[in-house]
């Protein structure tokens, strides 16, 4: 790889070299995005627990390490591609890219999401997530707000902010990772009345296994991605690996007359 | 509609000053923005519904009307306002709250400016949204960036030391109803010491006593909901 064809790969550099890294400015981009407490409605979504006690497929802490696993195995790794192709795009690719590119991401992830609620609450998520990032940082992500307000995923809309905000592609992997295990973890505190140490002590101890091996992915998702950078809009190296009883669950918490989350 | 008269307490407002000094003249951010949005919370069974209900009775032919409600549990709220058919069902929109409806108002306002944005697309500029709040305690409040104004809403039923422990809702709303005031003689509840232990702790902020099932006072809050509203956009 040259320069010239990997920009983002090449911003900042670790002393080892070849280890891509974010600026070091950016960790608080990192962090302000990762917190709970920014306001982007992350509290009213169980990412499918809801349904799943429901269901009484998770009824105690013991339940949720293998239902963790599974989100970890399915929803991760196209999650994390998808967020650093649009990081890449949104960084890398002329801006006359930008809108058939995103279109050619957010069609995969319709492609991988088998039901309609799933893609409405993904779209839901990423309407508020956009809603903080312009408000916190409207300059960088000024050029953005036509390609990315017109309604796109959840990923394609965190990973072409992160990308414009300079967050390089394995921490960006980890915010996904993270997103995608503390929301329904967290849930699973409120909804069986857990321990929230033991939740928690769980939220760590699966970053810790599912971090590398999705740190190499987001590396190579950013070589991956360069042909939509190009124009070409393929998008066929992104995983197929998805849980339809996920989607099931979304489209059946959708129905119940109660639920105390908005998935 | 509901009949308006004072009730037992006479007029039934403590506090004034023009609507801009009640509110503490707290500006709107976007001032391009011509809905205006109002919260009311308060208690769980404190009559908010009931208080949305009878405001949508009145200004429905005033000004294009929508509600959010935020529920605990249920679009109950929503479901009794859509049976009351005080407004059109698509005026109507409810949120998931999470188990957290204090955030959903205060600390977390995105679900609801979704439901609100998308209200304001269906019923057009200068229209008015209310925001009912889940049941909740003392220390709910709505932020501003949320709603333009925000009413908090007891009843004597659930005592009179409430108004005596404050909290922002209490303290900080722009105007405090106090409702059933007709329960008072039933639940052994001194009304008129209600009334004034929350008028020392608010400021010269207006309260309002309210009988909402039967109408008292709500003509009270109606004239303040339009005066709030035509100041905000003067």
């Amino acid at each position: 790889m040259t320069a010239a064809t990997t920009p983002l790969l090449c911003q900042t550099r670790s002393a080892a070299g070849d280890e891509p890294a974010p600026d070091p400015s950016r960790w608080s981009v990192l962090m302000a995005l990762a917190d709970g407490r920014l306001p982007t409605g992350a509290y009213a979504y169980s990412g499918g627990m809801e349904q799943f006690v429901a269901w009484d497929d998770v009824t105690e802490l013991g339940d949720l390490d293998a239902w963790v696993a599974g989100r970890v195995g399915t929803a991760a790794p196209a999650g994390v591609q998808v967020a650093v192709a649009a990081s890449v795009v949104a960084r890398s690719a002329p801006p006359r890219r930008w809108a058939p590119a995103f279109d050619a991401l957010d069609r995969a992830v319709d492609a991988r999401t088998a039901t309609a609620a799933g893609r409405t609450v993904s779209r839901q998520q990423a309407r508020r997530w956009w809603r903080a990032a312009r408000r916190c940082w409207p300059e960088e992500l000024a050029p953005l707000a036509e390609p990315i307000a017109s309604g796109r995923h959840a990923w394609v809309t965190l990973g072409a902010a992160a990308g414009m905000l300079g967050i390089a592609p394995a921490p960006l992997g980890t915010l996904v990772l993270y997103e995608l295990i503390s929301t329904p973890l967290w849930a699973a505190v409120r909804l069986l009345g857990l321990d929230p140490f033991d939740v928690a002590a769980l939220v760590t101890a699966t970053l810790s296994w599912a971090e590398p091996p999705l740190a190499v992915l987001a590396r190579r998702a950013t070589v991956d991605a360069l042909s939509l950078c190009r124009g070409s809009g393929s998008t066929e190296w992104i995983s197929w690996s998805v849980a339809p009883l996920a989607d099931l669950a979304a489209e059946a918490h959708l129905e119940r007359e109660e639920r105390l989350f908005a998935s | 509609m509901h009949r308006d008269n004072d009730g037992p307490f006479g007029p039934l407002s403590l506090g004034g000053g023009s609507p801009s000094n009640r509110a503490g003249n707290r500006t709107r951010t976007d001032r391009t923005r011509r809905t205006w949005r109002l919260g009311i919370g308060g208690p769980v069974g404190s009559g908010k519904t009931a208080l949305v209900a009878a405001l949508c009775a009145d200004l429905r032919s005033v000004v294009p009307l929508g509600v959010v409600t935020n529920d605990i549990y249920t679009t109950e709220d929503a479901d009794t306002l859509r049976r009351l058919g005080v407004l059109d069902a698509d005026r109507i929109s409810a949120v998931q709250t999470g188990c957290c409806p204090h955030t959903a108002i205060r600390d977390d306002i995105g679900a609801n400016l979704d439901a609100i944005e998308e209200l304001e697309a269906r019923i057009g500029p200068d229209s008015v949204i209310l925001v009912e709040s889940g049941g909740d305690n003392l220390t709910a409040s709505f932020s501003y960036g949320l709603v333009d104004r925000q009413i908090f809403v007891l009843d004597v039923a659930g005592g009179d030391k409430v108004a005596r422990k404050g909290g922002p809702g209490v303290t900080r709303s722009d105007l405090l109803v106090v409702n059933k005031v007709d329960l008072a003689p039933l639940v052994g509840a001194d009304v008129t010491r209600m009334l004034a232990d929350a008028q020392a702790v608010r400021d010269g902020r207006p309260v309002l006593a309210t009988t909402v099932r039967s109408g008292v006072g709500v003509g009270g809050v109606v004239r303040w909901v339009l005066a709030e509203r035509e100041d905000a956009l003067r």
